[in-house]
């Protein structure tokens, strides 16, 4: 099969992708990597806090999408799909390795391209706002970090990747309610966390108090 | 808009208790934020990975033809070339050489077996294939007798009844023994609700 710029793949849809990658272009495999590397990425770090495993787990999952492409259903959401597979590599890599000690303290604190350097963009604002900016991105990001990790995993593919609840459900293997209630208490633990670190306003009670 | 304010208007909306609101503003919050991408390359090993794996889609096998196997040349305008004629008289000459090769070395092995050492052998083959035969007809008469039985035993309303219960126990045990797999592939027996 001919080469397929990439531009061109970037218009197609992800059925049309799945298509030309079943009828075996390689460009269209790479096309899909392309595609989901960030989302799925993001995610099993967010679950698993090293960035080398991360990306170990994330192309684990892409092999494991490439071998079982051709049972995907096609009126499913692609993505749901592969964050489920994501989703169950990662779990396995945490069950083999121990789940209780997940943790995300050290990411954004001194590499570079955290959430903190992301917001700490002095570009297009002050330098009082920009710090302010900064804080508030490594509050949130130590926030997200000590969530449990299905709390964790459940914010993530909601209000970042934007999913549905049944999508989670579907991605996680979890009841509907089961992914309703995580979300209500992470968000709690999330707002609990931030007013403690001073981003709730100046008098009264704490969120969820 | 200072940093401040989203934030801000996030947990007014928990405080609030306002479901919906809570859930937009939240996700407008870390809308700003972004997502860390994988280290430059990601996508090439991956694909590599996938290569050396042999699990990348394989474009599905095209139709086949009717009579695919043969040649696709045409010989008569190959012939005229010297050189195929030459590797033709070649192959030719190779093919008599082996098969002349091969004849003398199966000569003497050849020699070993005498008519009688056929027929002796035809006669143990036949031999074998009706033991084979008679025995699978046996296990069809037992597997007849086993149905027999089993249909006479079903008659009774109390053997239909323990079987009923024998077998919504078994799918009973696979639904639990199932519900337990699903749970611990999930994240629920970690926290479960």
């Amino acid at each position: 099969m001919a080469p397929t710029a990439l531009s061109t793949l970037a218009t197609l849809t992800d059925a049309e992708l799945v298509a030309r990658a079943l009828a075996g272009s390689e460009d269209a495999c790479r096309g899909l990597v392309l595609r989901f590397e960030r989302p799925v990425y993001a995610l099993i770090l967010r679950m698993v806090g090293d960035p080398s495993t991360a990306e170990d787990l994330a192309q684990e999952a892409f092999i494991k999408a490439f071998r079982n492409l051709a049972s995907y259903d096609r009126e499913r959401k692609l993505a749901s799909w592969l964050f489920k597979i994501a989703h169950n590599t990662t779990l396995d890599h945490l069950r083999r390795g121990g789940l209780a000690t997940v943790a995300l303290e050290a990411s954004g604190e001194d590499e570079g391209g955290g959430l903190a350097d992301v917001l700490a963009d002095t570009s297009t604002e002050g330098p009082a706002a920009a710090a302010e900016r900064h804080d508030l991105a490594r509050a949130l990001e130590r926030a997200i970090a000590g969530l449990r990790p299905e709390y964790r995993e459940a914010v993530v593919l909601r209000y970042v990747e934007g999913l549905s609840y049944d999508e989670i459900a579907e991605a996680t293997g979890l009841p509907l309610g089961t992914v309703k209630t995580f979300l209500h208490r992470a968000r709690k633990a999330l707002a609990v966390t931030l007013t403690a670190a001073g981003w709730g306003p100046e008098t009264g009670s704490p969120p969820g108090s | 808009m200072k940093p401040r304010d989203p934030v801000a208007r996030w947990l007014a909306a928990e405080r609030a208790a306002s479901e919906a609101e809570a859930e937009a503003a939240l996700a407008a919050l870390l809308a700003d934020l972004d997502q860390p991408a994988p280290p430059a390359g990601f996508a090439a090993r991956v694909m590599r990975r996938a290569a050396e794996d042999g699990v990348l889609p394989v474009a599905a096998a095209a139709p086949a033809r009717w009579r695919s196997w043969s040649p696709r040349v045409s010989w008569p305008q190959v012939m005229r070339s010297t050189w195929a004629r030459a590797a033709a008289v070649l192959l030719l000459l190779t093919s008599g050489l082996t098969v002349a090769l091969a004849l003398g070395a199966l000569q003497p092995l050849l020699a070993g077996f005498s008519s009688g050492d056929l027929v002796a052998g035809l006669a143990d083959l036949a031999t074998a294939v009706g033991a084979a035969v008679t025995g699978l007809a046996e296990a069809v008469e037992y597997f007849a007798a086993l149905r027999r039985a089993i249909a006479l035993a079903l008659g009774s309303p109390v053997v239909a009844l323990a079987l009923g219960l024998c077998l919504a126990l078994a799918a009973g045990g696979f639904r639990l023994l199932h519900d337990i797999l699903q749970r611990e592939r999930s994240w629920s027996y970690v926290d479960p609700i």
